[in-house]
């Protein structure tokens, strides 16, 4: 997002927040222009609209599969089948319109869309009436979410798909090469999925269509996060949060925080980051150490920049976002890290897999402990890393960390009890800290050359540069 | 079993961002003080010197040609990169070992102005620290991208500042570019030219807009980019900012034409105003070679022609070098490969010591 599009989005957040009546609604038709209107443009121009109609579409859906009973019916949901329906509509009339600083004038058929929202809305209503006796709809929901996260993140099939319709359409063939950017779906995914275990797993709040709409695609949070949880957003939705005097001071103070750290230090740190470009230009070891420690907390000012305009803007709304970030460059071991780092994604991963996965293995076969722990760190971080991205260097991350931790976790089972007297005096403490941040901290920082290279032989590249061996 | 040693359990609801304040504080007085504060930052800041200043005058070394470009971040790019024209003459000269450089008694100075064949040439270090009649001769080279004669003209109105002794001006009749951005910036220069010289306003009314007193923030942000470019970027990679290069090689704007500030239209102006700035200071025109696969062959004679009469009626040196390259002597329509800057140095710098060496 720009300046420009988050100080309107601030300005918005701050009449909305003051409505008494229709917020809820006014809301939803708000977050559903937004992931229209910040829809990056693809190589393909119906792409722009019609990836943020399969946002809405997608939610919808999910929301049939999921809903409860009470809350299916036809008088509580027909505003918010109106409003999206009319926002789709309205983006779609901007071909006559032609209002192309806000959005593209180069809309599919009125027509055609027609033909799809129609098309959306029956199988809305038939999977109301199905799911009751078709729970298997919301393994496959899960399955379908799945797969397509994993196209969206693999840049063979991307590439793939975007040169087939690059020959369908007559294009020229180069659009091939540019990346396919669903906005947002990657933590989309991750609301969609949470929805439907709970669902499954009984512990689902009741919900109707405006609700679900708005947790899903809730604006300040759609792009970046930080992801929440149904059951805590949907209370602050129904009673917001007052906003007193001090509230105002701490969003405002978020916002400007936020904007500073992402636009200013971020961006400028930006220049001098590692890159592929700079990998193979760099000489000598100091300076690559300083374009990867630029790297390492430019990715932190960036990320909870964001979050901090998402908890700002959240905030003017009436909610009280979760927290993503707890200074996790100052911790002195992996797994604090991992505490204070993204930490609305580690919950999630910790609900939704590392619990289950553990929990099934040890009601399994007779492993040991480690193998247990070692499996699991692994995997879950692994997993995390593929979220990122469907590829080896992300793999390669994922398993730096999950390695790492795991040896930490042993390690800390070594060193109980077998400390020497002087770490437990205030200054043995303070040392002890100080030198776990310090190699917590350059591991953390080593670990980002695989998440930020695009290939394993870059990385290895500047690793070897990082040590004087290149 | 310890299994949490990858996750704690923590509190979802864990938000302790509320800022200690005191009661009372009221937030749309927070609102007004802050815009205040900002408008008086911006007004102070507009009051110091242009960009660059703090790098060029207190950090960095002189540099011999114009720092063109700086790399700033762009996530839309390719690379991440992208490039940012420094337009501001005052940074440029300021960046400019020429501005550095005292004048001593036997100094003959030659300043080369043109557009990017110059900038990119090396035919000013082939003439520096030559000697002859006892001068010694230092070669400045004072090019700048872009086909203008406006751009050119209001870079050698500031260099006179630094006593040249001989201009060395390269001309060639080409399809003119827009330098919108090198206009806007430095609209104080393009004023005092035009009321200076009698220059057409008409031609030149859009880049006359009054400068933006908010804009301070801005001369923080180039400094800090040109601090970043200079400081580390360049260092770490042997000096060359090859970063640079690569966000270059990605740059696909289009460069539209602009007739009156090109070297084909307004010729007699150009060359009344080049007479005017030069004070008597004697000036060499050199026609560029050109490829023979250029279009306006027609137009390029008349050039030619038009240069050629107005240089000997105005008494200006002319050095026709439009075919002297072969084609093959090319990177493209105005740039020479090694070989070409080759044919053309070794036309060019008799002609340039002739003069040099005839001064008294």
């Amino acid at each position: 997002m720009t300046i420009l599009q988050i100080s309107i989005l601030v300005v918005v957040a701050l009449i909305l927040g003051r409505l008494s009546k229709g917020r809820q609604l006014a809301l939803l038709a708000v977050s559903a222009f937004v992931v229209f209107w910040l829809q990056p443009t693809e190589p393909f121009v119906s792409l722009v609209f019609w990836l943020p109609v399969a946002t809405l579409t997608i939610t919808v859906l999910t929301w049939a599969l999921t809903s409860a009973p009470e809350t299916r019916g036809w008088k509580q949901n027909w505003s918010a089948v109106g409003i999206l329906f009319g926002v789709a509509l309205l983006m779609d009339l901007n071909r006559y319109f032609k209002l192309t600083q806000v959005y593209m004038s180069t809309t599919p058929s009125l027509t055609l869309t027609l033909i799809a929202l129609i098309a959306i809305a029956v199988a809305t209503l038939l999977l109301t009436r199905w799911q009751r006796s078709h729970p298997a709809l919301q393994i496959l929901a899960l399955l379908a979410i799945i797969v397509i996260f994993i196209f969206l993140k693999t840049p063979q099939l991307t590439n793939m798909a975007l040169a087939y319709l690059s020959s369908v359409h007559e294009q020229n063939s180069n659009a091939a090469g540019v990346a396919l950017s669903w906005l947002g779906f990657s933590y989309l995914a991750f609301r969609l999925m949470h929805t439907i275990r709970d669902r499954q797993s009984g512990r689902l709040p009741a919900v109707t269509l405006a609700e679900y709409v708005n947790y899903v695609i809730f604006f300040p949070a759609f792009t970046a996060g930080p992801i929440d949880r149904l059951e805590r957003f949907v209370k602050e939705l129904r009673t917001p949060l007052p906003l007193g005097d001090e509230d105002w001071i701490d969003a405002g103070t978020r916002l400007f925080v936020g904007l500073f750290k992402k636009f200013v230090v971020a961006d400028l740190l930006a220049v001098i980051s590692i890159s592929d470009v700079l990998v193979p230009q760099v000489k000598g070891a100091g300076w690559m150490w300083l374009f990867l420690y630029a790297y390492s907390f430019r990715i932190y000012f960036d990320f909870s920049g964001y979050t901090d305009v998402a908890i700002g803007l959240g905030r003017l709304l009436g909610f009280r976002l979760p927290e993503n970030f707890a200074a996790p460059y100052l911790k002195p071991n992996l797994t604090q890290f991992w505490n204070s780092w993204h930490m609305t994604l580690t919950q999630w991963f910790r609900s939704y897999f590392f619990n289950p996965f553990t929990r099934a293995l040890r009601s399994g076969k007779q492993l040991s402990i480690w193998i247990i722990i070692f499996v699991t760190q692994l995997s879950t971080m692994i997993l995390i890393g593929l979220w990122h991205g469907v590829s080896l260097n992300f793999v390669l991350w994922g398993a730096w960390h999950g390695v790492g931790l795991f040896i930490h976790n042993r390690w800390s089972e070594f060193v109980r009890n077998r400390l020497p007297a002087w770490t437990q005096s205030g200054r043995g403490q303070i040392a002890m800290n100080a030198f776990g941040v310090f190699i917590t901290f350059n591991y953390v920082t080593l670990g980002w050359l695989f998440f930020t290279l695009s290939t394993p032989a870059i990385a290895w590249q500047a690793m070897m540069k990082l040590f004087g061996l290149a | 079993m310890d299994l949490s040693g990858f996750l704690v359990l923590s509190d979802m609801d864990n938000y302790s961002g509320s800022a200690k304040l005191n009661r009372g504080v009221k937030p749309f007085g927070v609102i007004w003080k802050a815009l205040l504060l900002f408008v008086a930052f911006e007004l102070l800041l507009s009051l110091f010197p242009g960009p660059g200043y703090f790098v060029f005058k207190q950090f960095m070394p002189k540099l011999d040609k114009f720092p063109i470009y700086v790399v700033n971040y762009d996530p839309q790019s390719k690379h991440g990169f992208d490039v940012q024209n420094i337009f501001d003459i005052n940074t440029l000269l300021l960046s400019h070992i020429i501005s550095s450089d005292r004048k001593p008694q036997n100094q003959y100075r030659v300043v080369f102005i043109g557009d990017s064949t110059v900038n990119r040439g090396d035919i000013y270090s082939i003439v520096d620290q030559q000697h002859c009649d006892g001068k010694i001769l230092h070669a400045y080279n004072l090019g700048y991208p872009g086909v203008s004669a406006i751009k050119d003209l209001m870079i050698l109105q500031e260099a006179m500042k630094y006593a040249p002794d001989l201009i060395v001006w390269s001309v060639t009749y080409s399809i003119s570019q827009k330098l919108e951005g090198f206009l806007l910036t430095n609209s104080d220069q393009l004023k005092q030219l035009i009321n200076t010289y009698h220059l057409s306003p008409a031609d030149y009314n859009s880049y006359l807009k009054p400068q933006s007193v908010i804009g301070g923030s801005n001369k923080i942000r180039l400094e800090t980019y040109l601090i970043l470019n200079y400081v580390i970027l360049n260092p770490a990679t042997g000096g060359k900012n090859s970063v640079a290069q690569i966000a270059l090689n990605d740059e696909t704007g289009s460069r539209q034409p602009l007739d009156t500030s090109g070297y084909g239209g307004q010729l007699y102006s150009t060359i009344q105003t080049l007479k005017g700035i030069a004070k008597g200071v004697p000036v060499l025109l050199i026609d560029e070679p050109r490829p023979s696969f250029i279009v306006d062959q027609e137009e390029d004679v008349q050039f030619r022609n038009a240069i050629l009469s107005l240089s000997r009626k105005d008494q200006l040196n002319f050095l026709d070098l439009w075919n002297l390259v072969p084609d093959q002597g090319f990177l493209d329509r105005i740039h020479r490969n090694p070989e070409g800057e080759m044919l053309f140095d070794r036309a060019a710098i008799p002609a340039i010591l002739e003069i040099a060496c005839g001064q008294k």
